[in-house]
């Protein structure tokens, strides 16, 4: 064979070697063009790996001891028997061993067969070389493909165009649940914002954003972190700090009126007073006990609130009677801060629970009261009854300090108080409005608030008249 | 004068006897067989004893002994059993007369930047491992043939290359004569060495000289074999100083200055196993201390 055939034959067996068992073949029907063997073995690091014709060995004590010696020296040998011999072919790489070969032939081998075979085991050390170094590259993609797929972060490339070039599969299930996510990413990114959070209609993520240079080529490299669970436990924790403040706040709330009542009673037993004088004491023991039943009530309200059994009774009631109550209920308070309570209604029929509604208006009605604004020469609180065909809606607007619009929120919430520390500048639970509000939508209304600090504020309820 | 032209013509140089030509041509021809060849040697009988020897020795660490002159050429190769027989020659070429240079010295350097080349071949990749000793062992028969035609000269030469710590060929080169490497490329033209051959001797010192020549990567080989055979044996070769390397060996033979080190290293090893061969005993021509 020429060599010119050798190199052909071999390019065009070596184009199919996708493993080292199909390089093996390869080489086998190469070798068999160079020299006839009836048998071909493949050893790596002494342990058989290939074999032509399946399953046929060569005597390995024939040869074995020639292994380490073949190992050294990186030329192909052939070891004379009785009746043929045994062909040793080093495939390597410089100066390692990678495989041998081993065949058992009857031929004798010329300079010529030699030269080729020296040839062939170089060739094909490259090219073992190669596949070994491509499977090593193969296992450490994978290796590392496994670890970010894996991960509990999603990794997302964009290019230039903002198009996905890559997700691992968290990012793609957080893409997929959350259709809108990619879209505000986006978004946020050609606003030039790096870090960030995004909320979607059922988790909430943590995004962070890098500009990378990947391969020579700009991309934007996005961490997306699903943080859904770790806001609920921050709501948790802003939650049970409220209620410590909300127990201290309560318990003074209770203590006050509690001790009024203790020292007016106190004092009429241990003193001499006239009847106008008892009456006087009696009043202020009634009216504290009136505010102690209001916080027990608020209190038995808030439970109900918290396990949202909460029931209401619906009968037919005027409004206007309500109102009319209600500031009836308030007089005395309004009188003590000087604040002006008018009203606007015509007989307006609607059907609610009474005792709830009217609840929901002393509320409003004594926060408008106790947060009218002392520095205002004229002080007032106006409640306006609006029939709008289904619904009727009560505003009660007054001119006192407003709440700042970052809190329309959160007045809303359970324990809530504007100025959240325990000042007691104004004496309050902080569940009216979380109590107000549960009782509107129990209506299937709603509450809007509209506002601004030292100004007004203006509480609107809507309730369907039926 | 000119020294390149006597040695076609002087009867004081030896050429290759029939056997020796006969097994040169032989080892070249492909389709040459382990019998016919053994059938060529074996008509020296001292010729293939000698070689079973060195095919015995510690540098070759065959597991077994091997007693025929046919195994030795399948198991062993056949160029390697050219290139035994061919430094039976060499060695006894060398040792033919007895002048003021030490002979053995001179033939550890032969053999040591035989044994050199090949390891350095081995180590970084390059297939014609036995071609490359070859050339290693024939790289200084310039020497060889001016120690023969004018022992005299060649032994103030190597006391000048002595006394000025300067390579002997940059001496040569000052002078203006003919220069060992010139000198021995004509000489293996007079064996009917192949045409490597001969440019390897004539570039051993400065590859860079011909940078184009087809045999660029083996003169590299050989004359980085040459530094270290220096390195390892120094004054052996006659030649003394620091030896000169020349920076195109890195570029042609792709390595950096850094592997010369692993490099000695790799060489350190191979030359404590091959001192048999490097040192062989003076009695014998075979090389090989029995």
């Amino acid at each position: 064979m020429e060599i010119q055939q050798l190199l052909s034959k071999y390019m065009l067996e070596i184009s199919k070697v996708r493993d080292e068992k199909s390089l093996y073949t390869a080489v086998s029907e190469i070798l068999k063009k160079i020299v006839s063997f009836s048998v071909l073995n493949v050893f790596n690091q002494n342990n058989l790996v290939f074999s032509e014709p399946e399953g046929q060995h060569i005597e390995k004590e024939i040869f074995s001891d020639y292994l380490p010696w073949i190992e050294q020296r990186l030329y192909p040998t052939f070891l004379p028997l009785e009746n043929g011999y045994i062909g040793l072919i080093p495939v390597f790489k410089a100066n390692k061993l990678l495989s041998t070969i081993v065949i058992e032939t009857t031929e004798e081998p010329t300079a010529e067969v030699v030269d080729y075979i020296q040839l062939l085991s170089y060739l094909s050390g490259i090219t073992l070389e190669n596949l070994r170094l491509i499977d090593f590259v193969d296992k450490a993609r994978e290796y590392f493909e496994s670890i970010i797929n894996l991960s509990n972060d999603g990794i997302v490339v964009l290019n230039e165009l903002k198009e996905i070039e890559f997700t691992n599969s968290k990012a793609k299930d957080n893409l997929k649940d959350n259709t809108e996510l990619l879209r505000e990413i986006i978004d946020r990114i050609e606003n030039n914002e790096e870090f960030f959070e995004v909320e979607t209609h059922k988790s909430f993520f943590s995004i962070s954003v890098k500009q990378v240079n990947l391969l020579g080529e700009k991309k934007v490299l996005v961490n997306i972190r699903n943080i859904t669970s770790e806001k609920e436990v921050q709501k948790l924790k802003e939650l049970d700090k409220i209620k410590t403040n909300f127990i201290a706040n309560i318990s003074h709330e209770l203590r006050t009126p509690l001790a009024a009542i203790k020292a007016y009673v106190e004092t009429m037993l241990n003193m001499p007073m006239s009847q106008e004088e008892i009456h006087e004491f009696l009043d202020v023991v009634y009216s504290q006990s009136i505010r102690l039943e209001e916080l027990l009530s608020d209190l038995l309200d808030f439970s109900q609130l918290e396990s949202h059994t909460m029931k209401i009774l619906k009968e037919s009631v005027n409004i206007c009677e309500i109102i009319e109550h209600s500031i009836e209920t308030l007089e005395n308070m309004a009188k003590e801060k000087d604040v002006t309570v008018e009203y606007n209604c015509s007989n307006l029929e609607i059907k609610c629970d009474r005792k709830r509604i009217e609840q929901v208006i002393v509320n409003l009605l004594s926060n408008a009261i106790k947060f009218s604004d002392q520095a205002k020469e004229k002080r007032f609180v106006r409640i306006d009854v609006l029939d709008e065909g289904e619904i009727v809606k009560i505003i009660v607007e007054d001119n006192g300090i407003g709440i700042p619009e970052s809190a329309f929120d959160k007045i809303f919430e359970r324990f809530y108080r504007v100025d959240n520390e325990l000042t007691y500048a104004v004496p309050g639970t902080g569940l009216g409005l979380a109590i107000v509000k549960e009782i509107v939508e129990l209506h299937e209304g709603n509450i809007l608030v509209e506002s601004e600090v030292g100004k007004y504020t203006k509480f609107i309820v809507t309730l369907p008249k039926n | 004068m000119m020294i390149k032209e006597m040695i076609s013509t002087v009867t004081e140089i030896p050429t290759p006897d029939v056997i020796v030509q006969q097994i040169i041509s032989t080892a070249s021809n492909p389709n040459v067989s382990a019998k016919e060849l053994e059938k060529v040697i074996s008509m020296d009988v001292g010729l293939s004893t000698k070689i079973l020897k060195l095919v015995n020795s510690a540098y070759y660490a065959l597991p077994r002994k091997i007693t025929k002159l046919s195994e030795a050429i399948v198991i062993i190769g056949f160029k390697t059993v050219r290139n035994l027989a061919l430094s039976v020659f060499t060695y006894s070429a060398l040792h033919s007369k007895t002048t003021f240079v030490d002979h053995d010295k001179l033939w550890s350097h032969f053999m040591a930047t035989a044994i050199f080349s090949e390891q350095i071949a081995k180590s970084i990749g390059y297939m014609n491992r036995e071609e490359v000793f070859l050339a290693g062992l024939m790289h200084d028969v310039g020497k060889l043939a001016v120690d023969l035609l004018f022992p005299m000269y060649i032994f103030e030469l190597s006391k000048v290359s002595r006394d000025l710590s300067k390579p002997m060929f940059l001496i040569e080169y000052e002078i203006g004569v003919d220069t060992h490497m010139e000198i021995g490329g004509e000489l293996l033209r007079h064996w009917k060495f192949p045409e490597e051959y001969v440019s390897i001797a004539i570039l051993h010192e400065k590859p860079s000289l011909n940078p184009d020549s087809p045999y660029i990567e083996m003169s590299c080989i050989v004359h980085l074999a040459n530094v270290f055979s220096n390195i390892f044996l120094p004054g052996n070769s006659l030649s003394y100083g620091k030896p000169y390397l020349d920076q195109v060996v890195f570029k042609v033979l792709g390595i950096k200055p850094s592997r010369l080190e692993t490099m000695y290293h790799e060489l350190e090893i191979v030359f404590n196993k091959s001192k048999d061969l490097i040192f062989g005993g003076v009695e014998d021509e075979t090389g090989v201390q029995t």
